[in-house]
C-alpha cells in the first residue's frame, strides 16, 4: 500500500483537472463544474484492487496567483539557487493565511511524494504567465508529466506543446471527455517511463486495469446474449375462458409479450451501465439521441437490425450450413441436396417473416394436464427482433464503455450507426444460425448456445 | 483440469437460483472475498472447477441438498440394478425350466431373452436424439426419489433445477441414460448366470417350434447369421443344419420331428446342444450394447460434469468473480457541495462613456498586443482613444477618464487577475475588456464574461465596474 503512487492533478482554474481525476479514476463522484473553483481543497481518489490501493489521484485547487507565488518563494530563498527546499519553505510560511492558500495546498502534497500531473487546455492560446506555474512545479523537483486536455473548439496544441516540452519530460494529448482506456493506460504507463520508483506498482496496475477491462467486455457480451436467449424464447400465454374472444386475448398477450420484453431490454441496458461503474446517473435519466426510440417503433425497425436482403441471405446461409451438416454426415451420397433444400428453406422462411414484428404470432394451445385452453404468444422465432435488440444493446454498449466519467449529460448516439447491418455475412450467417437453434430450445438453454452466443457477442464487442 | 461433483454442481444449481434476485455488485464483493481464500488455499486461478469444488468445501455441510441429490441418484440405479439382476435371474431361470415333459424352445428364450433387449435398443438411440424429452418412465421415477430425499425442496424449485441439470449437455439424460443401463448389464449378468445354473445343474433339453410356415433351413440361416459375430472365435458355438433338423420339435405330437414315435430322448450332446448359442446371444446382443451404452453414458456424465464449469456461463461469471481483483475508486471523504456562484451582478452598471473619450489601458502583456492593433480595438469597440498603456503594477495617471483593463476571455478569474484591479482608484470607472481567442462563435464566452463580472464584484466590492468583451484578438 505504502508503494502505491500518488498523481496531484494541478493546473490553472477551470482547465479540466476535475474531469481528468474523474475520467483517470473512473470515478463519476468527482465533483465537476464550469464554475470556477469548484475544487477549493485537494481530495483524494484512491483506486483500489481488493481493498488495496494501486494508484491514488489528488484534485487540487486550480492555481489562483502563480507570478506571485513564484516571486515570494524566490524572494523567500534570498538566492538564485533554487529548490524544492525553498517551495517547502514557502508552503510552510502560508500554510494557514488566506494569501495564496491554493497553492500551498496544491503543492503540499506534492512535496509529501506525490508524482505531478499538470493539465493545461489545448484549446486556448499558450501565454507566458503559464511559465510560473511550470517554474515552481519544475522547482518542486517531482517527477512530472503535462497533460493538454481539450475543453473548447480551438486548436493551439503546437504551441502548447513547445512551451511545455521545456518543462516536462513528457506531454500527452489527453482529452478528459473522449479518452477511451487505452488512452488512460497509455497515461499510466507513460508515468511508468518516467519515474522508476513507481514502476512495479504502475505494471501491476496496468495489468489488473487490462485483465478487469476484458472481464467487462465479457460480462457485457454475456448480458446482451441473455437478453437475446430470453426474447427468442420468451411466450406469454393467456388463459382462454370460454366467452374470451380469441384475437383479444391474443392481443392482450402481445401487449404483455412486448412489455416484458421492454423491460429485459432496460434491466440489460442498466447492467451494462453499472458494469461500466455509471451508478450516479441512472441509465433511464440519460436520453439517447438515436436509440431513445421505442423498442417496437416503426422507426427502429426502421433504421436497425437487418434489411430484409440480410435477413434472406443470413436465412439462407444459415439453414444451408445444417443442410451441409446433413450432406457431410451422409458422406456425400445426398449429393448437397440437402445444403440446397436447408438454404432454400431458410430463406423463404426468413423472407416471409421479415416483415414480422413478432416472429411466430400467435395460437391457441390446449394444456394435456388440465386441459387449460391457452393463448400462447412465442417464442418469437428468428425475425428481426434479435438483431434489433442485437443492435440497440451493441450500439448502447459502444456507447457507455467509451463514455468517460467526466461527461455530464447525455449518451451521444446516432441512429446511423447500425452496427448489425455492417456486419460481414459470415459471422451474421452464425448468429442466424444460433438464433434459430435458440428460439427451438425446450425449457432451459443450453450450456454450449448460451455460450455460443456469447463468444459471438464478445467477439462483436471487441470489433466495436 | 478438474471436475466437479454431481453434488456440488446441484449445490451451486441451488445456489445461483437463490441468488438470482441479488445485487450484482453485492454478489461480485462476496465471490471476490470467497475467491481469495480458496485461492489461499491453493486452487488454480485457471481451474473454474477448483475454484467452484474449492467454494462450496469452504464452508462444508454435512448434508447438502446436492450430497442428498447425488444419494437419490445413486440409489435410483442401485434399485435399477437389483431390479434387472431380480428379473434377468427370474427369467432365465423361468424360461430354461425343464420338467422332462416338452423341451425348452430356444425361440422363446432367444425372444424372451436377446429379441426384446434389440427392442430396447432402437428405443435407447432414439431417446438419445437431441431435444426429444425421453425416459419418461425413468424419469417420473427418479423425480419421485428425489423429491422424496429433497423433502424440503418445492416442487416447482426441483422443476427448475430439472431443466438446469439437462441444460449442461443433457446431464440428466445421461444419468437416466446411465441408470438404464446398469439395469440392462445387471439384467443380463443375472440373465446368463441363471442360464448357466440351468445348463451346469441340470439336463436342459433344446428344440424349436413355431405355428408358423419356417422350416429347419430358413431357421438355421437365422441362427448362422446371429452367430456371425462369434463364429470365427466359437465355431462350434454356430448351430449346424444337422442340429437345427434334430431339434425341431411338435408339441403335437409331443416328440422332436426326426424321432420314431415312442423313443424318449436323442442324445444330451444334441438335445442339450443349443447352449453355446444362447449364452453368446445374450452376451452379445444382450450384455455386450448394454455394457459399451454404460461406459460411454459414464463417461459422458463425467466429462459433463468436468466441462460444465468451463461451458457454463453462469459458473464462469462466478469464477471470473473470484479469480479475478475487485477494482473500486475511493474518496478520501465524501465531496462538498460546489460552492454557489458569487452573487449576481447588478444590472446596473455604470454606463460606458460616449465615444471619443480618452482611456487610459492596463495591459500585463497577456495576450500579447501591440499599441497598434490595441488603438484600433479600443476604436472599433468603443470610439474611444488611448492616452496611455501601463504595466499592472504601475500607478495609473490621475485623469478622469476609464481605465480600461485588458484581459484574456479565455482564462477564467483568478486572485492573480484582481491583483492589478485592487490598487485602482475607487473612484475611477474601471473597464474589464475581455479579449477572445481567435475562435469565434464560442457558446462559453458569454458565460465566461459573465463570471468575470460576478467574480470581480464580489472580490472587488461596490465601485465602478464593467465588463465587456472586446472581440477577438487582432
Amino acid at each position: 500500500v505504502s508503494s502505491a503512487p500518488e498523481f496531484v492533478v494541478v493546473g490553472r482554474v477551470n482547465k479540466g483537472k476535475s474531469s481528468i481525476v474523474a475520467t483517470l479514476a473512473e470515478d463519476e463522484n468527482v465533483p465537476i463544474s464550469e464554475e470556477p473553483g469548484t475544487t477549493q481543497e485537494a481530495r483524494t481518489y484512491s483506486v483500489q484492487v481488493d481493498g488495496a490501493v494501486i494508484f491514488t489521484l489528488i484534485d487540487t485547487p486550480g492555481f489562483q496567483d502563480a507570478p506571485a507565488a513564484l516571486e515570494e518563494i524566490r524572494k523567500q530563498r534570498g538566492d538564485a539557487s533554487v529548490s524544492d527546499a525553498a517551495v517547502r519553505s514557502f508552503v510552510d510560511t502560508y500554510r494557514t493565511s488566506r494569501e495564496f492558500a491554493e497553492e500551498t495546498r496544491l503543492l503540499a502534497p506534492i512535496l509529501k511524494g506525490g508524482r505531478i500531473l499538470y493539465v493545461v487546455d489545448g484549446t486556448v492560446p499558450y501565454s507566458r504567465d503559464y511559465e510560473a506555474e511550470m517554474e515552481i512545479l519544475r522547482w518542486t523537483g517531482r517527477p512530472r508529466m503535462a497533460l493538454v486536455n481539450r475543453i473548447g473548439g480551438g486548436n493551439h496544441l503546437e504551441e502548447w506543446k513547445k512551451a511545455l516540452g521545456q518543462y516536462f519530460s513528457i506531454v500527452r494529448e489527453f482529452d478528459a471527455n473522449r479518452a477511451s482506456f487505452d488512452d488512460r493506460i497509455r497515461v499510466l504507463e507513460s508515468f511508468r517511463e518516467l519515474d522508476e520508483d513507481s514502476r512495479a506498482s504502475l505494471t501491476s496496475a496496468v495489468d489488473i486495469l487490462r485483465r478487469e477491462q476484458l472481464r467487462r467486455r465479457r460480462e457485457a457480451a454475456r448480458v446482451i446474449s441473455g437478453l437475446l436467449v430470453d426474447a427468442l424464447t420468451l411466450r406469454v400465454e393467456l388463459e382462454l375462458k370460454k366467452d374470451d374472444a380469441e384475437k383479444e386475448r391474443a392481443r392482450e398477450a402481445l401487449g404483455r409479450l412486448q412489455g416484458l420484453l421492454r423491460d429485459a431490454e432496460r434491466r440489460a441496458h442498466e447492467k451494462i451501465f453499472e458494469l461500466y461503474r455509471f451508478r450516479r446517473v441512472k441509465s433511464a435519466d440519460l436520453s439517447f439521441s438515436g436509440i431513445r426510440e421505442d423498442l417496437f417503433a416503426e422507426k427502429t425497425w426502421q433504421v436497425l437490425g437487418l434489411t430484409h436482403g440480410q435477413l434472406f441471405l443470413a436465412g439462407t446461409l444459415g439453414g444451408a450450413a445444417i443442410g451441409l451438416s446433413i450432406d457431410v454426415a451422409a458422406g456425400g451420397h445426398t449429393f448437397l441436396l440437402a445444403s440446397i433444400v436447408g438454404g432454400v428453406l431458410g430463406g423463404t422462411t426468413a423472407l416471409v417473416r421479415s416483415g414480422k414484428k413478432l416472429g411466430s404470432g400467435w395460437k391457441v394451445v390446449e394444456h394435456l394436464m388440465g386441459g387449460d385452453r391457452v393463448v400462447r404468444y412465442g417464442p418469437l422465432g428468428t425475425d428481426n427482433l434479435p438483431w434489433i435488440l442485437l443492435d440497440r444493446a451493441l450500439i448502447y454498449t459502444r456507447a457507455i464503455s467509451t463514455r468517460a466519467h467526466s461527461v455530464q449529460g447525455e449518451l451521444s448516439v446516432s441512429e446511423q450507426d447500425s452496427i448489425a447491418r455492417a456486419l460481414p455475412a459470415e459471422p451474421r450467417a452464425r448468429a442466424a444460425r444460433l438464433f434459430s437453434r435458440i428460439s427451438k430450445s425446450t425449457g432451459e438453454v443450453s450450456d454450449d448456445l448460451r455460450s455460443g452466443l456469447r463468444e459471438w457477442v464478445e467477439g462483436r464487442l471487441e470489433a466495436l | 483440469m478438474s471436475g466437479l461433483r454431481l453434488a456440488d454442481l446441484f449445490d451451486l444449481e441451488i445456489q445461483v437460483l437463490e441468488e438470482r434476485r441479488e445485487n450484482e455488485e453485492t454478489r461480485r464483493t462476496r465471490y471476490r472475498n470467497l475467491g481469495r481464500r480458496v485461492l489461499e488455499q491453493g486452487a488454480a486461478p485457471e481451474d473454474p472447477a477448483a475454484l467452484l469444488g474449492g467454494l462450496l468445501r469452504l464452508d462444508p455441510q454435512p448434508r447438502s441438498a446436492g450430497g442428498r441429490f447425488e444419494s437419490a441418484v445413486n440409489a435410483f440405479q442401485s434399485l435399477l440394478a437389483l431390479g434387472g439382476i431380480l428379473l434377468g435371474a427370474s427369467l432365465s431361470l423361468g424360461l430354461l425350466h425343464y420338467s422332462g415333459e416338452h423341451p425348452v424352445n430356444i425361440l422363446n428364450a432367444l425372444a424372451a431373452l436377446v429379441g426384446t433387449q434389440l427392442v430396447l435398443l432402437v428405443f435407447l438411440l432414439l431417446a438419445l436424439i437431441p431435444r426429444r424429452r425421453s425416459h419418461g418412465f425413468l424419469r417420473a421415477l427418479l423425480r419421485k426419489l428425489v423429491s422424496r430425499a429433497m423433502h424440503d425442496a418445492a416442487t416447482e424449485r426441483l422443476r427448475v433445477l430439472e431443466e438446469r441439470l439437462d441444460a449442461h449437455r443433457g446431464l440428466l439424460r445421461w444419468l437416466l441414460v446411465r441408470a438404464a443401463q446398469t439395469f440392462g448389464v445387471a439384467f443380463n449378468l443375472a440373465a446368463l448366470a441363471g442360464c448357466l445354473y440351468r445348463i451346469v445343474f441340470s439336463d436342459v433339453a433344446f428344440g424349436w417350434s413355431t405355428t408358423l410356415h419356417l422350416d429347419a433351413n430358413a431357421f438355421h440361416a437365422v441362427a448362422k447369421a446371429l452367430a456371425a459375430p462369434w463364429a470365427w472365435l466359437f465355431p462350434n458355438a454356430v448351430p449346424s443344419l444337422h442340429l437345427v433338423e434334430l431339434t425341431q420339435y411338435s408339441h403335437l405330437e409331443g416328440k422332436y420331428l426326426l424321432r420314431q414315435a415312442g423313443e424318449r430322448s436323442m442324445g444330451p450332446s444334441m438335445v442339450g446342444g443349443w447352449w453355446p448359442f444362447l449364452l453368446l446371444s445374450i452376451g452379445t446382443y444382450g450384455l455386450l450394447p448394454r455394457l459399451l451404452v454404460l461406459s460411454f453414458s459414464s463417461l459422458r456424465v463425467r466429462k459433463i460434469l468436468e466441462q460444465t464449469p468451463v461451458r457454463n456461463e453462469e459458473f464462469r461469471r462466478i469464477t471470473d468473480w473470484m479469480r479475478l481483483p475487485l477494482v473500486t475508486t475511493s474518496a478520501s471523504e465524501s465531496a462538498p457541495p460546489a460552492p454557489a456562484p458569487a452573487a449576481g451582478a447588478s444590472d446596473a452598471e455604470p454606463p460606458l462613456p460616449p465615444p471619443g473619450t480618452s482611456c487610459e489601458v492596463v495591459l500585463d502583456g497577456s495576450p500579447a498586443l501591440s499599441r497598434d492593433a490595441l488603438d484600433r480595438l479600443v476604436r472599433e469597440r468603443f470610439g474611444w482613444t488611448v492616452s496611455g498603456v501601463i504595466g499592472p503594477k504601475e500607478a495609473p495617471s490621475s485623469s478622469e477618464g476609464p481605465l480600461l483593463v485588458v484581459l484574456s476571455a479565455w482564462e477564467e478569474p483568478t486572485k492573480g487577475h484582481q491583483r492589478p484591479l485592487q490598487g485602482l482608484p475607487k473612484e475611477r470607472l474601471v473597464v474589464v475588456g475581455l479579449l477572445n481567442s481567435a475562435e469565434t462563435g464560442d457558446p462559453r464566452l458569454e458565460r465566461i464574461r459573465e463570471r468575470w463580472k460576478r467574480h470581480l464584484r464580489s472580490a472587488l466590492g461596490e465601485r465602478r465596474l464593467r465588463v465587456e468583451a472586446l472581440g477577438p484578438t487582432p
